[in-house]
C-alpha cells in the first residue's frame, strides 16, 4: 500500500520534471551545416570574455603585422591572403576598418587548419550558414549590484546583426547563463550552454567558477574562452584560452606598481582568503622581495566579510602607508569607506571599478585611489586626456547604446563594465572576422595561437605566441581616480597597456 | 598597552552590538522558547527600508530609522500571525526551523529585489566626528549603540519582571495552556514578543550599519551568530546576561583577533566564539551568569 | 521483508537515461540537471536519517558531502591513486562517517538547538581551515574528480553517469529501508519522539544518537562522491554553508521521515531554478529561493510532516471513511473493556535473572533524595516492593511520586540513595540498562512513540531482545531477519491477545486515550519484565474502564506472576487492588501500610484535603 503509492509518486515526479524540461526548449543535438567557402587561414586572436570581461588592450604599434608574425607561418598562400587580413589588421589601428564589415574575399580554396584538436564532427559546431552561436556563463545575479541586466550585455551583437548582417553573413546569437558566482552552478550553466551547441563557450569574471569550468571543458571537449584565472591549474588544458592576464600576472603588476611608485613606503595587504586568489599574492610578494618593499601588515579576509575594522586597525597600527586591497570591487569599496571612518587614509591599490569610485565619491579623491586592470577606463562623456586615444571606440559604444539600449545606465555604477564587455565583444567580432567565411573551431584556435596584435585602441596587445599558446594577456592599464566633467568620481588611465612598470 | 586598549575598545564597541542582538534572541527565547535564526536578517530587512527612505526619498536619518523599526515590527508581527500561531504545539526545533525559513526568505527577497551584495550606503545618525581611543576612532554611533543596548536591556528586564504583562510573557513560554486559564491573552503576548524582538533587531542593525558602511543581504546574520553566542554565554534566559554576554563575546573576538594575527587563520575568531559556546554548553549550560528563577531555558 | 523491495525492481530502469540520450531525447544538460536532483536526493536522505528519523539537527550536512567528495577525489585522481570510482564510494562513506562521529560526540550531551550550533561551528571550521589545506583541495587548481570508467568507456555523457547515480541512490534507498525496518529505525524514532520513553524501552539513547550521526555521515559521504563526480571538480569554495541550509529546507519540506517526500523536494530544488527561468524568463531568477523559503515556513507551521504528511493525511482521510474508528462514539461508557493482557513467555534474548520467590523484595529504593535547583523534590524516600504484589504509591500533586519513579527507573540521577532490583544494585545503571534487567514502566502522559503504529510500538518495546548487530540490520545478512520475524510474531500475538488486530498498523496517536493505555500496558509487558512501574494507568478512564483495569492488574499479579508498583489518584481503584500502600507528600514518605488503614490516617487525609476536613473525611 505504501510502496505502491510511493512508486506512483516517484514516476509521476520524474516524468513531470523531465517533461517540463522538454517543454521549455532544452535543445537536442543539432545537425551542423557544413560551411562552404574558403578560408584565408589567418590567425584570429583576442578571445575575450563577456559580461564583466576584459578588454585585450594592445600597445600602439604598427597595425600591419609582419607576415611572419601572424598565423601565416606555415601557409604561404595564407601569407598573401594576409593582405586581406592585413586590411582588417590595418583597420584595427583605427577600428573603423572592421566596422565596414567587408567580407574577406575567398582565397583559392580551403586551407586545412593546423590545429587538429576537434575532429570533423566537432569542428563546425555552432557555426552554420547563417548563424554563429555563442554562449556565456556569468554571475548574472550580481548584475543588479552594477545596475546591469542581461539585455544590456547583448547590445554589441544586436548592432552588428542589424547594421552589418552579422559576421560574414552570419547572425550572431549569444545567450547568457547564470553561474551565481559558484563553481557548481557554473558547471551547470556550462552544461546548459553546451546543449545549445555553441561555437565557443565564454567565461565571465569569476575566480571561483573558472577553475571548475575549464576542468569541465576538457572532458566535454568544449572550446572555452575565459576571463582571468590562475595559471596554476591551467597546465595541460587543451580547450581553454584566455586573452586576459592571469591572476598571477595581475599580482605581479600590482607588485611592480608598488615597487615603482611607492618605494620606501610601508605596505599593507588585505587579501581575499581563497586559494583562487592566493597565486596573485605569491607573485606580488616575489616582486616585493626582489625590490625591497617593506610589507608591514597582511590580513586575509573571508568573502563578504562586511566588517573590516580589525583588518583596518592592523594596517593602521603597523603604520602602512600604502595598502593593496586584493579583493573584489564590492568588498574594496566597503574597506575604504570603513577606513575613512577610522580616519585612516593610506594610498589604496585596488581593482579600478567605477562602482568603487562613484560610491565613495569625494572619499575616493583624497588621496586618489590607484588601480591596475585588465580593461581600460571609461568615464561617460569624457573623450579627452587619456581617453582620447580610444575616443572613437567610446563614441561608437555610446552611439550603439543610445540606439539599441537607451535605458542602459552608462553614467552610473556599471558603465565601465558595459564598456569593457563591449570591447570584449568587439574584439571577438574582429577575431571571428579574421577567421574568415569558413571559420571552424580549429581555425579559430589557429588564429588565436598565432595572434599577436592589438585589435582596437580600447584594447591592449594580445600575444598568444608566448608561452603555451593558451594565454594571451600580458599588458595592463594603470589608473587613478579623478573628477569627471559631469561631477562624478571615475577612473582614468595613467599608463596604458604596459607590461612592466620596472 | 596600546594593544590591550584597542582590544578593550573593540570588544566594548562590538560587544554593544552583540548585546543588542542577544537581547532580541533572549527576549524571543524567554517569551516563546524558540530560537529565532532570523533575528539578524529582520534587522537587515528593516535597514533596506531605511536606506530607501534616506537615499531614495531623501528624508532625514530619523525617518529612515522609524521606517526600519516599523518595517521590522510589521515583519515580526506578520511572521507571528501567519506562522508561529499555527505552531503552538510544535517543538522548539520545529519553530527554529521556521525561523530558518524566514531567514532564507528575507535573504532571497533582498537579493532578488535589491541586488545581491550591492552596497547601499547608510549614513550615520550623528554626523559628529568620533572619539579616538587608543588609536581607534569610535564614532558617536557606536557609543550610542552601547548605551542603547544597556538601556534596552534594562527596559525589557524591568518590563518582564516588574509588570503583570511581563510576567504573563514569561509564564506563557513555560505553559501556554495554563496561562490562558489565568487570563493572559496569549495572542497579545506572542505578538509583543515577536514584535519587540524584531524592533530590537532593527535597532541593532541601524547602529551597526553605519559602522560597516553599507547594507548587503546577510551581513547582520553574521553578527547574529556572535549575538547567539552572547546569549548562550549569558544563559539564554537572562536579559542582563545577554548584554553582559555580548561584551564577553566582543572581548573574546577582539582578543583572538589580536592574538592570532597570522593571516593564514583569517577567521579564527569565529572558531574561538564557537569554542566558547561549546564550552559553556557542555560545562555550564545555565550560562556564566545565572538567571534568577528558571525561565524557558530549563528544557533546552 | 518478503516482497522484493521496490528499488531493486526499478533498478533496471536506471539504464533508461543512457538509452534515451542516445536516442536523441533531451539534451545532455537536462540529464545533468536530473543528476543534480539525484545527488540532492541522496544528500537529503542522509540528512533525513538524522533529522527525520532520529530527530537530531545538523546545519552542516553539505560540508560532510565535501568530506566525501575530497576523499573520493584523493582516491580517483589521475595523478593521485587513480583508483576506480566504485572503490572510492565506500571510502567516501567511511570518511563521512568518521567525521560525523566526531560531530556526534557532543550530540550526546546536547540536543536540539545547541546541537545546531555545534554543527554550524563544524561547518565554519571546515570551510575556513580544513578544506583550504592545499593537500586536500589543491588550491586554485582544485581537485579533479573523473567520471567512472569501464576500460575505455568513460561516462562523460551526463546521461551515462546518471545511470550510476540512480543505482547509487537505489542502494542508499535500500539501506535506508533496512534501517527503518529494523530495531535501529524504531530506536531512532523513539529517540526523536521522547528520549525518556525510548530509554524506558531499553534504547541506549546516547549510542543511538551517535549511530544516527554515523549513518547519516556515511550516506553523506556517498552523496558527496556522487555530487563531486557530477561536477567533476571540487575546491575549497565548492561546499558553502548555504547549501547545508538548503538541505535542511529540502528535508523539512519533503517531510521529515519520508524518503519519497525528500526525493520530490530535492528534485524541486535542483530543477526549479533552471526551468522556471527558462519557462518564464529572467524576471523569475532567484524566485526559487523565495518560493522555497515561503514553502518551508508554511510547511513547518501547517504540515510539520512536510509534503509527505500532507499527502498522507489526505489518504488517511479517504481511508478513514471506510474504517470505523472508536472516536466516533466518543469516550465513556462505550469504551471497550480492557482485554486480557498478553501472557508471553520470557524472550530468549534476555540475560538470566534471579528468580523471585514470594515474600522477597524485588525492588527496593533506599534513602532517595532529589532536588531541582533550590527545590527539594524528594527527601530520603524509601520503598520496598515484594514479589507478586501490587503496591500503590499515592499522594497529592507535587508530592514527588513521578520523581521517585524517574529515580527508580533511571531517568533521573538522585542526589543520594540507592536502588536495587532483584538483589542487584542498579543505582549506577542508565535507564535502558535497567530495562534490560527487568524493569518495565509506563508514563503519566502515555509513553509511546506516537507517530509509530501499534505494531511498531510493540516491536520497539522489544528492543532489549532484538539481538542483532547494526551491520546485520543494514545488510540483512545474519540474524536480523530471523530475529525480526520473531519480534513480529510476538507483537502479533500481543495484538491478538489485546484484540487490536484492526489497529495493528494505525499510528498510535489516532487511537483513543483508553486504547493507547492498553497498548502502553501491552508494551510494558511484552518483554516480560519482573517489575512494572505504572504511572497513573487509570488517568482519563471512565469508572467502568477503571474497574476493568483493576481486573487486569490482578491478572498481572496472579496469572503472570509479576510485581506492580502503581502511582494512582483513583483511591477506590487503589483500595481495590493494592496489597500495600505508600503515601508521599511534600517529597517525604508520610505513611506506609495496609491500604484501608493507611487512607484513614489523619495525616494522610490532611495531606490531601487540608485541615478542618479530616473529620468529615474520616466519617465518610
Amino acid at each position: 500500500m505504501r510502496t505502491r503509492r510511493s512508486s506512483v509518486l516517484v514516476v509521476v515526479a520524474a516524468a513531470a520534471c523531465l517533461l517540463l524540461a522538454a517543454c521549455t526548449g532544452a535543445s537536442r543535438p543539432q545537425d551542423v551545416d557544413v560551411a562552404a567557402g574558403n578560408t584565408d587561414g589567418t590567425a584570429l586572436d583576442t578571445p575575450t570574455d563577456v559580461a564583466t570581461g576584459d578588454v585585450p588592450v594592445h600597445e600602439a604599434g604598427p597595425a600591419t603585422p609582419a607576415a611572419g608574425s601572424t598565423g601565416g607561418k606555415a601557409r604561404t598562400k595564407a601569407g598573401t591572403g594576409a593582405g586581406g587580413t592585413g586590411g582588417t589588421a590595418a583597420g584595427a589601428g583605427t577600428g573603423t576598418g572592421a566596422n565596414t564589415g567587408t567580407p574577406v574575399p575567398p582565397d583559392s580554396g580551403p586551407v586545412p587548419a593546423r590545429t587538429a584538436l576537434f575532429n570533423a564532427d566537432e569542428d563546425r559546431v555552432g557555426i552554420s550558414g547563417d548563424k554563429i552561436v555563442l554562449c556565456a556563463h556569468a554571475a548574472l545575479t550580481y548584475g543588479a549590484a552594477f545596475n546591469t541586466g542581461v539585455d544590456d550585455l547583448k547590445v554589441y551583437f544586436d548592432a552588428i546583426n542589424a547594421e552589418q548582417g552579422g559576421i560574414h553573413g552570419r547572425k550572431v546569437e549569444i545567450t547568457y547563463e547564470n553561474d551565481n558566482y559558484q563553481p557548481d552552478t557554473a558547471v551547470q550553466a556550462a552544461n546548459t550552454c553546451k546543449a545549445r551547441n555553441p561555437f565557443v563557450l565564454l567565461g565571465g569574471i569569476g575566480f571561483d567558477q573558472i577553475p571548475a569550468v575549464r576542468n569541465w571543458a576538457e572532458t566535454n571537449r568544449m572550446l572555452y574562452l575565459h576571463h582571468t584565472a590562475t595559471v596554476n591549474g591551467s597546465e595541460g588544458k587543451q580547450f581553454s584560452f584566455s586573452a586576459l592576464p592571469s591572476t598571477e600576472r595581475m599580482g605581479e603588476v600590482f607588485g611592480e606598481l608598488a615597487a615603482a611608485r611607492f618605494k620606501g613606503k610601508k605596505l599593507g595587504i588585505i587579501k581575499r582568503d581563497s586559494p583562487n586568489w592566493d597565486p596573485g599574492v605569491v607573485a606580488f610578494k616575489r616582486i616585493a622581495a626582489a625590490h625591497g618593499i617593506d610589507i608591514v601588515a597582511e590580513r586575509a579576509v573571508a568573502a563578504s566579510k562586511g566588517n573590516y575594522l580589525e583588518d583596518i586597525l592592523e594596517m593602521k597600527n603597523k603604520g602602512a602607508e600604502v595598502v593593496w586591497g586584493w579583493e573584489n570591487a564590492l568588498a574594496a569599496t566597503e574597506i575604504v569607506k570603513q577606513a575613512k571612518a577610522q580616519q585612516y587614509n593610506p594610498t589604496w591599490l585596488l581593482f579600478p571599478f567605477n562602482l568603487t569610485s562613484q560610491t565613495l565619491g569625494d572619499d575616493a579623491l583624497n588621496p586618489k585611489l590607484v588601480g591596475v586592470a585588465m580593461f581600460t577606463a571609461y568615464s561617460n562623456g569624457d573623450y579627452s586626456g587619456s581617453f582620447a586615444p580610444y575616443a572613437e571606440d567610446i563614441r561608437e559604444f555610446e552611439r550603439q547604446y543610445a540606439k539599441y539600449r537607451p535605458s542602459a545606465d552608462l553614467k552610473g555604477l556599471g558603465g565601465d563594465l558595459l564598456f569593457l564587455n563591449w570591447t570584449a565583444m568587439k574584439a571577438l567580432h574582429l577575431q571571428l572576422l579574421e577567421c574568415g567565411p569558413d571559420c571552424t573551431r580549429n581555425r579559430f584556435i589557429d588564429v588565436m595561437k598565432g595572434y599577436n596584435k592589438r585589435p582596437m585602441p580600447a584594447a591592449c596587445q594580445i600575444d598568444f605566441t608566448r608561452g603555451n599558446g593558451h594565454l594571451g594577456g600580458w599588458a595592463v592599464n594603470v589608473m587613478e581616480t579623478y573628477r569627471a566633467p559631469d561631477g562624478r568620481v571615475n577612473w582614468r588611465n595613467t599608463d596604458s597597456c604596459v607590461e612592466h612598470l620596472l | 598597552m596600546n594593544d590591550i586598549g584597542q582590544v578593550l575598545v573593540l570588544g566594548l564597541v562590538s560587544g554593544g552590538i552583540y548585546g543588542l542582538f542577544a537581547l532580541g534572541i533572549v527576549l524571543v527565547y524567554r517569551g516563546t522558547g524558540a530560537l529565532n535564526f532570523a533575528q539578524g536578517e529582520i534587522g537587515t530587512f528593516g535597514l533596506y527600508a531605511a536606506w530607501y527612505v534616506d537615499t531614495r526619498l531623501g528624508l532625514p536619518w530619523i525617518a529612515g530609522a522609524v521606517a526600519a523599526i516599523g518595517v521590522a515590527i510589521l515583519l515580526g508581527l506578520a511572521f507571528e500571525a501567519a506562522i508561529v500561531r499555527s505552531m503552538v504545539e510544535a517543538s522548539r526545533v520545529t519553530v527554529a526551523v521556521a525561523t530558518v525559513g524566514l531567514l532564507l526568505f528575507l535573504l532571497a527577497v533582498e537579493t532578488r529585489y535589491f541586488g545581491g551584495a550591492s552596497p547601499r550606503p547608510i549614513e550615520h545618525p550623528i554626523k559628529a566626528s568620533g572619539v579616538e581611543l587608543f588609536g581607534i576612532v569610535v564614532s558617536p554611533t557606536q557609543i550610542l549603540a552601547l548605551v542603547l543596548a544597556a538601556a534596552v536591556g534594562v527596559g525589557f528586564t524591568v518590563l518582564l519582571r516588574r509588570t503583570d504583562f511581563g510576567l504573563g510573557v514569561l509564564a506563557a513560554a513555560q505553559d501556554p495552556v495554563a496561562v490562558r486559564l489565568v487570563g493572559v491573552r496569549l495572542r497579545r503576548v506572542s505578538a509583543f514578543v515577536w514584535g519587540a524582538g524584531a524592533a530590537v533587531s532593527a535597532l541593532g542593525a541601524l547602529f551597526i550599519a553605519p559602522t560597516v558602511g553599507f547594507v548587503t543581504p546577510g551581513y547582520a546574520t553574521v553578527l547574529f551568530l556572535s549575538g547567539l553566542a552572547a546569549a548562550v554565554v549569558g544563559g539564554l534566559n537572562s536579559l542582563p546576561g545577554a548584554f553582559a554576554g555580548g561584551i564577553v563575546i566582543g572581548l573574546v573576538e577582539a582578543t583572538t583577533g589580536r592574538v592570532f594575527v597570522d593571516s593564514s587563520l583569517p577567521d579564527v575568531r569565529f572558531l574561538a566564539v564557537f569554542l566558547v559556546i561549546l564550552a559553556v554548553l557542555l560545562l555550564r549550560p545555565q550560562g556564566l551568569l545565572r538567571a534568577i528563577g528558571t525561565g524557558a531555558g530549563a528544557k533546552a | 521483508m518478503r516482497r522484493v523491495p521496490l528499488p531493486l525492481l526499478l533498478a533496471p530502469l536506471a539504464f533508461l537515461p543512457a538509452l534515451l540520450s542516445r536516442a536523441g531525447l533531451f539534451g545532455d544538460d537536462v540529464w545533468f540537471n536530473a543528476g543534480l536532483a539525484v545527488c540532492y536526493a541522496a544528500a537529503g536522505l542522509s540528512l533525513n536519517m538524522l533529522m527525520g528519523y532520529a530527530g537530531q539537527i545538523s546545519l552542516g550536512q553539505f560540508t560532510l558531502l565535501g568530506v566525501g567528495a575530497f576523499m573520493s577525489g584523493w582516491l580517483t585522481g589521475a595523478d593521485r591513486l587513480a583508483l576506480p570510482f566504485m572503490a572510492a564510494v565506500p571510502a567516501a562513506a567511511a570518511a563521512g562517517a568518521a567525521v560525523a562521529l566526531v560531530i556526534g560526540v557532543p550530540a550526546l550531551r546536547l540536543r536540539g538547538l545547541y546541537l545546531a550550533v555545534v554543527t554550524i561551528a563544524f561547518t565554519y571550521a571546515a570551510q575556513l581551515s580544513v578544506f583550504k589545506i592545499d593537500a586536500i583541495s589543491r588550491g586554485s587548481a582544485g581537485v579533479e574528480l573523473p567520471r567512472p570508467q569501464i576500460d575505455d568507456f568513460i561516462m562523460t555523457r551526463n546521461a551515462d553517469y546518471l545511470v550510476v547515480l540512480l543505482l547509487l541512490l537505489a542502494m542508499l534507498w535500500l539501506f535506508d529501508r533496512a534501517v527503518t525496518g529494523s530495531k535501529i529505525g524504531r530506536a531512532f524514532q523513539a529517540v526523536r519522539a521522547d528520549e525518556a520513553v525510548a530509554a524506558s524501552f531499553g534504547v541506549d539513547v546516547g549510542r543511538y544518537k551517535l549511530l544516527a550521526f554515523v549513518l547519516s555521515g556515511a550516506f553523506a559521504g556517498v552523496a558527496g562522491a556522487m555530487y563531486g563526480h557530477l561536477i567533476q571538480f571540487a575546491n575549497s569554495e565548492s561546499f558553502p554553508f548555504d547549501r547545508s541550509l538548503l538541505l535542511v529546507v529540502i528535508v523539512v519540506i519533503g517531510g521529515l521521515g519520508s524518503r519519497v517526500g525528500v526525493l520530490i523536494s530535492a528534485a524541486f530544488y535542483a530543477l526549479w531554478p533552471v526551468y522556471i527561468v527558462k519557462a518564464f524568463g529572467d524576471g523569475f531568477r532567484g524566485t526559487d529561493l523565495i518560493v522555497g523559503a515561503a514553502l518551508l515556513m508554511f510547511t513547518v507551521a501547517r504540515h510539520p510532516g512536510g509534503l509527505a504528511e500532507a499527502w498522507g493525511e489526505g489518504a488517511e482521510r479517504r481511508r478513514a471513511r471506510h474504517v470505523e474508528v472508536e472516536d466516533a462514539n466518543g469516550e465513556g461508557d462505550t469504551e471497550p473493556p480492557m482485554p486480557k493482557l498478553p501472557e508471553l513467555p520470557r524472550p530468549s534474548g534476555l540475560p538470566e535473572r534471579p528468580a523471585a520467590t514470594s515474600g522477597d523484595w524485588v525492588l527496593r529504593a533506599t534513602g532517595v533524595s532529589v532536588s531541582f535547583g533550590g527545590l527539594q523534590a524528594l527527601r530520603d524516600a524509601s520503598i520496598e516492593v515484594r514479589a507478586n504484589r501490587i503496591v500503590g504509591l499515592i499522594g497529592p500533586n507535587g508530592a514527588g511520586k513521578t520523581t521517585l519513579f524517574n529515580a527508580v527507573s533511571g531517568l533521573l540521577r538522585p542526589d543520594s540513595g540507592r536502588v536495587e532490583l532483584l538483589g542487584e544494585d542498579i543505582t549506577a545503571l542508565p535507564a535502558h540498562a535497567r530495562a534490560r534487567k527487568g524493569l518495565g514502566r509506563t508514563f503519566q502522559l502515555i509513553g509511546l512513540a506516537r507517530d509509530l503504529s501499534v505494531t511498531e510500538n510493540l516491536l520497539l518495546a522489544q528492543h532489549v531482545v532484538a539481538g542483532y548487530s547494526v551491520g546485520s540490520a543494514l545488510t540483512r545478512v545474519g540474524s536480523a531477519n530471523s530475529v525480526e520475524r520473531e519480534l513480529r510474531s510476538r507483537a502479533a500475538e500481543a495484538i491478538a491477545a489485546l484484540g487490536f488486530e484492526q489497529y495493528a498498523h494505525a499510528p498510535v496517536k489516532r487511537l483513543s486515550h483508553g486504547q493507547q493505555r492498553i497498548v502502553e500496558l501491552g508494551c510494558a509487558l511484552v518483554t516480560a519484565p519482573e517489575v512494572v512501574l505504572l504511572d497513573e494507568p487509570s488517568a482519563g478512564m471512565s469508572p467502568g474502564a477503571a474497574e476493568n483495569l483493576a481486573v487486569r492488574l490482578r491478572d498481572i499479579r496472579d496469572e503472570l506472576r509479576r510485581t506492580v508498583l502503581l502511582i494512582e489518584h483513583n483511591i477506590p481503584l487503589v483500595l481495590d487492588v493494592c496489597d500495600e500502600l505508600y503515601v508521599l507528600a511534600g517529597g517525604e514518605l508520610l505513611a506506609r501500610g495496609e491500604p484501608l488503614e493507611v487512607v484513614r490516617r489523619p495525616e494522610v487525609i490532611e495531606a490531601y484535603l487540608g485541615r478542618g476536613l479530616e473529620h468529615e473525611a474520616a466519617t465518610a
